[in-house]
């Protein structure tokens, strides 16, 4: 029989990092300190919210707007004034929580909310030899998972499904879902009021539409002109953000071009421009203050127009107050997410999409997975639990574990799995570091290659990279290549088959990225593997294809996930590794 | 002007009169009484008066005190008009949020493990609570109970614990007493019979029983928790819950496929898949394909009514869909996602549309001819529902994604959700001629009867009988006659009903000699004896006068025995944060009538982490 010894000398010298100080960590603090750690730090970069109160406990409505981690470890220490608990108010990535740094713990516990975050602080607890625990929640689901270098699989050992993104053609000319709108009225908020990011246009796309476009109808479409290519704030701010204007601009003018464009409607039902003055005739519209408080109705395409006016005042004097800093989507900010809710549902009316509650949108547009205090208190137990065997160096009992909403039909509430060993193809752990990237030379830039393959996809911090062939260096952390990140890779004679040596000193990872050519992507589009793929077809064929596949891509939209097929469908499921990142998958991101 | 120490007045205000008044324990009806009425009146026009102040406000320059304040008179501790819960309500719905709001719980200890239970259920928002213990604060609570701190010794356990808890959430109320709950007389159980839950924390059998019999016959939801070192029990005692929404993962889809409704029989017959270009063909949802193919299959049986019934069969109707398929004249590939997805959900899609059994004993259930309560004259409208509608339950509505132009996935989207729309409509016609017939009056909303149809194919009732020790024992050496291990496993891993019947044998250990084993400084090995003596007595007097015992009790090993001395009764905080967790998780469940609880025993083994089901 396995023995919990607790060893209490044991547990009162090991020194514990605690990431994250939300709804796992607030359980977990409190776990490690009535259990009897004596030495902990927690790092968390987020301040307090309101619907954060209903399970992150050591929090009350007057900390709002404080550091997670200051609080907490303020209020730990008020129960538990023996506890050598210290908080660092930052983001995980910042550089001085280095390797030197992960070195001065005998343990990590994550108890974080987003997968850069974990990989980053696997990465390091790789390199500085630090075994980790690893956290999640979703609902009445949580998961822990084990992680001691060379014993078991690291967090990236296993591909860990994407979180959905749309074309960006779907979200700008042809919404079929109301996710679609809902992503398109978040951009419509940015553009207005946030930070512009070029991908997040919300005009008609034409470009997008000229490739696809057979030759023979090229006649019918001559009409279509691009709207002016000026900015949208800039327009806004010439008619003095003035609602009805900007209704009019994205509901019927911008509707009005992309009906111009035939053949987009020859399978689809076309959308229906819809003007202020006529959208103010549909339904009641209720009250600003009485719509915002019926978060769980749907409302009337008036109250939407209402909103959206009184939304575009209050946004506008907000964003004025402080010209230098422009307003960041926040979907607990009230104001923000009822814009975003009006503007989808007019969207999603126009093109003849069922619209939602303002409840539902919000679910949408954060990301938004449901949190309950009793699964992350038992999560924290879970977590301390395997804490404990490690510290005591019973690590051959150590266990990754679920926990159910229900129990399983063999009346099981956790579900195990012995740990597995590392992956000998993991790009982080294994000695074999590899990836193979698919992109298109002529167009990829190399800041896409920065920003969106090393950066963005790799997680790497502030990467470098020397093509391995030339030894020359194509991408510096210092910013000596700065000045060539508008250039083509192929520009920069990286071609077919060059291979990459990638670096990052902070993390200390390196990986060999092996380039390979694929003609149809267009601009920074690309595609990661692990391992390379066997087809390898004659170049005309496989372009031809990959039109197709393209084609396929955007008018299949409906498609998300097939049913499995299976006769047992009452048999329990087997314990499903990455379950929680299954949700994940399902466009819900964050956990805790 | 108002300044901000006015609204801080009114708060404190609020807070005064809040811990004043007891704890709620039903429905606020308003206008009880003339106090009452003029209060609600009250409360009426200051909402008026914030209500016009918003839009003031807007053109106006005005005081945003004045707001402030208004709003602190109307939204005292009882509206919590935050979005505290919203992550929450993603889960379980406003419907089940309300639930839990008016939720009261009373809770027989104050330990480290009723603590953490309390915690997450006072975080959720029920209503109130109620604490019943006598302990003191000792320095052992200290180590164990987060919550407590050395300035608390000698304190009352339940006001040190309510205090700490009531912060957690402001709008929930908590009171506590510093009755013994083995003093408590009938009286006293009966009174604390009128929370909604009662939760006995550790308590002795005989204070659980006493309860168990007093709650069992007026139907309030009894929980009992133990936790003794690393091993924790939950037992739930209810003689009847119902179950709207079980919220079970990855239900059948309800297709119809034998059963198509009249818009879809339409839809079918004007869809030819010969007739469409190839384009068409690719973008066709599976559905519809599936129709196709069973039209061919009846065709190729000669008979009208035939339906895949056999793996076999539905291997045939694959072959038949594989036939559909053309190639593009260009690239010569028959394949097309839609295929794919029509023959990958053949085994799934193509079941009969039929009730299930629990449903099926639902409805054929004497309570619902007879009782009034909301769940049950719903499922007598759901009863005459299917038996106006050829044996079919409404239509759940909701169509799978699927590869498809949007024209025909909307229309087929449209249709589902229509159809569902109706037949929810006819269950609530039912629900109010089944309300009238008993005398009651519209107590289902649209909205619930709506909601009720579309889990409708789901709904659960779970039975319970009176918790009976001496009975649950039996049942307990019944479980350990019939393990069959090998002496390895034996040996490594004791079987959690081993630790049922040691939590009980420690449990009358305790009763017996004032103290639980491994406590007092005895040695283990003395106590471990005295304890093996105990669990002899439970199996003997669980056994047929002539049955050989030592067969059960091999099953209960030295070195369980000794584990369980060696405890000492302590409870260990991360235990109680599993414990607790899964104990307030179950009482939500029970509270809004959704998820599937515990049926309604749990056992938890720390030292393993593993944990068991079953019902006793």
């Amino acid at each position: 029989m396995p023995c919990w010894t607790e060893d209490h000398k044991k547990i009162q010298t090991t020194k514990v990092l605690v990431v994250g100080a939300g709804g796992i960590g607030c359980e977990l603090l409190k776990n490690l300190a009535a259990t009897g750690f004596k030495h902990v730090h927690v790092i968390d970069l987020d301040t307090i919210d309101v619907s954060n109160l209903n399970r992150q406990f050591l929090f009350r409505k007057e900390h709002v707007s404080s550091s997670k981690a200051e609080i907490a470890t303020r209020v730990i220490k008020k129960f538990n004034p023996d506890i050598n608990l210290t908080f660092d108010h930052s983001s995980i990535f910042e550089e001085r929580f280095n390797i030197a740094f992960y070195r001065n713990f005998d343990i990590v516990l994550n108890a974080l909310d987003n997968k850069q975050a974990r990989n980053h602080v696997n990465r390091m607890c790789h390199s500085a030899r630090t075994p980790l625990v690893e956290s999640g929640s979703a609902g009445f689901f949580g998961q822990v998972q084990v992680i001691l270098k060379g014993k078991t699989e690291c967090y990236e050992c296993q591909e860990k499904p994407k979180q959905k993104t749309f074309p960006g053609c779907t979200i700008r000319n042809t919404p079929s879902e109301h996710i679609h709108c809902t992503v398109w009225a978040k951009h419509v908020f940015s553009q207005l009021f946030g930070e512009v990011d070029i991908d997040d246009d919300v005009s008609p796309d034409l470009k997008a539409e000229e490739a696809e476009r057979p030759e023979a109808d090229s006649q019918d479409d001559e009409a279509v002109k691009e709207p002016a290519p000026i900015g949208t704030r800039q327009w806004a701010e010439s008619v003095n953000f003035d609602a009805e204007q900007i209704f009019n601009k994205l509901f019927v003018q911008d509707i009005h071009y992309l009906l111009k464009i035939n053949h987009l409607w020859k399978t689809r039902k076309p959308p229906t421009p819809l003007s202020f003055s006529d959208a103010l005739k549909m339904g009641d519209a209720l009250p600003f203050s009485e719509s915002q408080k019926n978060q769980t109705a749907v409302w009337s395409i008036a109250t939407c127009v209402k909103m959206f006016e009184a939304c575009i005042q209050e946004l506008r004097k907000e964003a004025s107050a402080n010209p230098e800093e422009p307003l960041s989507f926040d979907k607990d900010h009230p104001i923000i997410m009822s814009f975003v809710a009006a503007c989808a549902n007019v969207r999603a009316h126009i093109f003849n999409i069922l619209t939602k509650t303002a409840f539902e949108i919000k679910a949408m547009a954060g990301n938004i997975i449901p949190a309950i205090a009793s699964t992350n208190a038992i999560v924290a137990g879970m977590i301390v639990t395997e804490a404990v065997k490690i510290i005591e160096g019973r690590e051959d009992e150590v266990k990754n574990s679920v926990i159910m909403p229900q129990p399983t039909s063999r009346g099981q509430v956790f579900m195990f799995e012995h740990t597995n060993k590392p992956n000998p193809r993991c790009y982080v752990c294994s000695d074999k570091k590899e990836v193979f990237l698919y992109v298109n030379l002529a167009e990829m830039t190399l800041s896409g290659l920065c920003e969106k393959v090393l950066k963005q996809e790799l997680n790497m911090l502030a990467p470098d990279a020397i093509e391995s062939n030339t030894n020359s260096i194509v991408l510096s952390s210092d910013g000596e290549t700065d000045p060539l990140m508008s250039k083509k890779l192929a520009e920069l004679s990286i071609m077919d088959g060059s291979i990459l040596a990638c670096d990052d000193f902070m993390q200390d990872f390196d990986v060999k990225v092996f380039i390979c050519k694929n003609s149809n992507f267009k601009g920074d589009q690309f595609e990661i593997v692990r391992e390379m793929k066997k087809t390898v077809e004659k170049e005309d064929d496989e372009e031809k294809k990959s039109e197709e596949e393209n084609k396929k891509e955007d008018e299949d939209r409906r498609k998300r996930k097939v049913e499995e097929e299976s006769d047992k469908v009452d048999d329990e499921p087997e314990i499903k590794r990455n379950r929680v990142e299954e949700v994940q998958a399902q466009g819900i991101e964050v956990m805790e | 002007m108002f300044d901000v120490a006015m609204v801080e007045w009114i708060n404190a205000e609020i807070d005064r009169y809040g811990d004043d008044l007891p704890a709620i324990r039903q429905f606020i009806l308003s206008g009880g009484g003339v106090t009452s009425a003029n209060l609600q009146y009250a409360r009426a026009i200051c909402r008026r008066a914030e209500r016009s102040v918003v839009p003031l406000m807007r053109e106006e320059n005005i005081d945003p005190m004045a707001l402030k304040f208004l709003n602190r008179m109307v939204t005292s501790k009882l509206f919590d008009p935050s979005n505290r819960y919203d992550r929450q309500v993603r889960l379980w719905g406003e419907e089940g949020q309300a639930s839990i709001g008016s939720t009261s719980a009373c809770v027989l200890g104050s330990d480290s493990l009723a603590t953490e239970t309390l915690k997450s259920l006072v975080l959720a928002g029920v209503q109130s609570f109620y604490i019943v213990d006598d302990a003191r604060v000792e320095q052992a609570d200290i180590g164990q109970n987060f919550f407590l701190h050395m300035d608390d010794i000698g304190r009352s356990r339940a006001e040190a614990t309510l205090e700490k808890l009531t912060e957690l959430n402001p709008s929930v109320l908590g009171s506590s007493s510093c009755q013994s709950s083995t003093a408590l007389t009938q009286e006293d159980v009966e009174k604390l019979a009128t929370f909604s839950v009662v939760v006995a924390v550790n308590q002795t059998e005989e204070v659980d029983a006493k309860f168990a019999q007093v709650l069992y016959d007026i139907s309030v939801p009894f929980v009992c928790i133990k936790s003794c070192g690393l091993i924790g029990t939950i037992r739930i005692c209810i003689k009847e819950h119902t179950i709207a929404n079980s919220h079970e993962e990855n239900p059948r889809p309800d297709l119809r496929l034998d059963a198509p409704f009249k818009k879809l029989t339409e839809m079918i017959a004007e869809t030819d898949l010969n007739d469409m270009t190839i384009e068409q063909l690719r973008h066709t949802p599976y559905i519809l394909l599936h129709f196709k193919a069973l039209e061919e299959f009846r065709k190729q049986r000669n008979d009208e009514n035939a339906f895949p019934t056999t793996t076999s069969d539905r291997k045939e109707i694959q072959n038949i869909l594989l036939s559909f398929r053309r190639s593009k004249e260009d690239s010569g590939t028959k394949d097309s996602e839609n295929f794919d997805e029509a023959r990958a959900a053949v085994m799934r899609a193509f079941q009969k549309t039929t009730i299930g059994a629990s449903v099926k004993s639902i409805l054929t259930s004497s309570q619902c001819s007879t009782s009034t309560q909301p769940f049950w004259l719903i499922c007598e409208a759901l009863r005459r529902f299917v038996d106006a509608n050829n044996g079919l339950l409404p239509l759940r509505g909701t169509l799978p994604d699927m590869t498809s132009d949007s024209s025909r996935y909307t229309r087929l989207a449209t249709m589902f959700h229509e159809k569902a729309l109706a037949d929810a409509q006819e269950v609530l016609r039912f629900t109010r001629e089944v309300e009238k017939e008993r005398g009651v009056g519209d107590v289902i909303s649209e909205e619930v009867c709506y909601r009720f149809c579309k889990n409708a194919d789901r709904i659960r009732v779970q039975n319970g009988d009176l918790l009976d020790y001496s009975r649950e024992t039996k049942e307990i050496v019944d479980k350990l006659r019939e393990i069959t291990v090998d002496e390895q496993t034996r040996a490594e891993k004791v079987d959690s009903a081993t630790w049922i019947l040691l939590m009980r044998a420690a449990g009358r250990f305790k009763k017996e000699k004032g103290r639980f084993p491994g406590t007092n400084g005895v040695p283990v090995s003395i106590d471990a004896q005295d304890l093996r003596k105990r669990v002899e007595a439970l199996i003997k007097e669980s056994v047929k006068e002539n049955e050989d015992i030592e067969p059960i009790l091999h099953n209960v090993t030295d070195s369980a025995i000794a584990e369980m001395c060696r405890f000492g009764a302590a409870e260990l905080h991360v235990i109680s944060s599993y414990v607790g967790g899964i104990a307030s998780q179950e009482i939500i469940k029970l509270a809004t009538n959704q998820y599937v609880p515990i049926d309604n025993t749990f056992v938890f083994d720390g030292h393993t982490q593993e944990s068991a089901t079953f019902k006793l």
